[in-house]
């Protein structure tokens, strides 16, 4: 039962990841935009190169969740990325800005909902923290 | 430990490939001064000889309350509506300035972009700290 909650749950997370970056992919100079908002990179030639490295970055570990070989790399990474995200989300929040979230390009356009934005991405750690767990174990058994 | 290693070494490595192709792509496209610094404290717009054209990205009761002169609005969300009267008040020799409320929002940053992506204006700057440092008088 559990291993069958986990392939769908990586599936979802996979799939979510790719959706999410080809949005961002599309769009770089949106998501340059998205990221300079956050206020947090003093350099704007490494928020270009995030604009352009991180939807591609997000794409390949989602499909690598949902094709196996590797999968344990994809999950780890997923969930630094998840974890990094949250904590932007939350700093942002901290300090007043007034920004969208930018997580899914133009689709989630709406300034000023950092509850929700957290309160997701949190869910989403959750579920890739406990898949590169069970993946991590998988691994070791094998 | 290794194999883990080498897992997430071959996904950073190959997400490099795509993204290298994009930013090319990009760069052959001509789309690279999206990347400038497009803000301008107001300092240094009191200081420009052109004319300068203020547009203002906040809502319409902010805008009420107080605006700075000759301001034109324009938001993302009445994008249609406001646009013909902002066309209007623009001439070739002047340089368009957006703002919002303060240094924490970013309305003015993407109306500033969409004025250049997709009506094709060239000097559209936006001001740095908007409202606020206007107000307070910051030149």
């Amino acid at each position: 039962m559990s291993a069958k909650i986990q392939a769908a749950l990586g599936y979802l997370l996979g799939a979510l990841f790719v959706y999410a970056g080809m949005t961002k992919a599309l769009d770089p100079a949106r998501f340059f935009a998205d990221i300079r908002n956050y206020d947090i990179l003093p350099w704007p030639a490494v928020a270009v190169m995030l604009a352009f490295y991180l939807p591609w970055l997000e794409i390949l570990c989602g499909v690598a969740v949902i094709i196996r070989p590797l999968r344990a790399g994809a999950l780890l990474l997923l969930t630094t990325l998840l974890l990094a995200f949250t904590a932007a989300l939350a700093q942002a929040w901290v300090r007043g800005l007034d920004i969208s979230c930018g997580c899914f390009g133009k689709a989630d356009d709406h300034p000023g909902g950092y509850l929700l934005w957290i309160g997701r991405d949190a869910g989403l750690l959750i579920v890739a923290l406990w898949l590169t767990i069970a993946e991590a174990r998988r691994e070791r058994t094998r | 430990m290794k194999p883990l290693l080498r897992k997430l070494a071959v996904l950073l490595a190959v997400a490099m490939i795509p993204a290298s192709v994009s930013a090319w792509v990009f760069w052959q496209q001509g789309k690279w001064s999206v990347f400038r610094d497009d803000t301008v404290p107001l300092s240094e717009v009191a200081q420009w000889k052109n004319r300068v054209l203020w547009v203002d990205a906040r809502p319409a009761a902010d805008f009420a309350s107080g605006h700075i002169p000759g301001a034109v609005r324009l938001t993302e969300e009445e994008w249609e509506e406001l646009l013909p009267e902002l066309l209007n008040a623009w001439g070739p020799d002047c340089a368009v300035v957006v703002y919002c409320s303060s240094r924490k929002c970013q309305a003015s940053g993407e109306v500033a972009r969409r004025l250049r992506e997709q009506v094709g204006l060239k000097a559209v700057s936006v001001l740095r700290g908007g409202w606020e440092d206007w107000k307070g008088g910051r030149r």
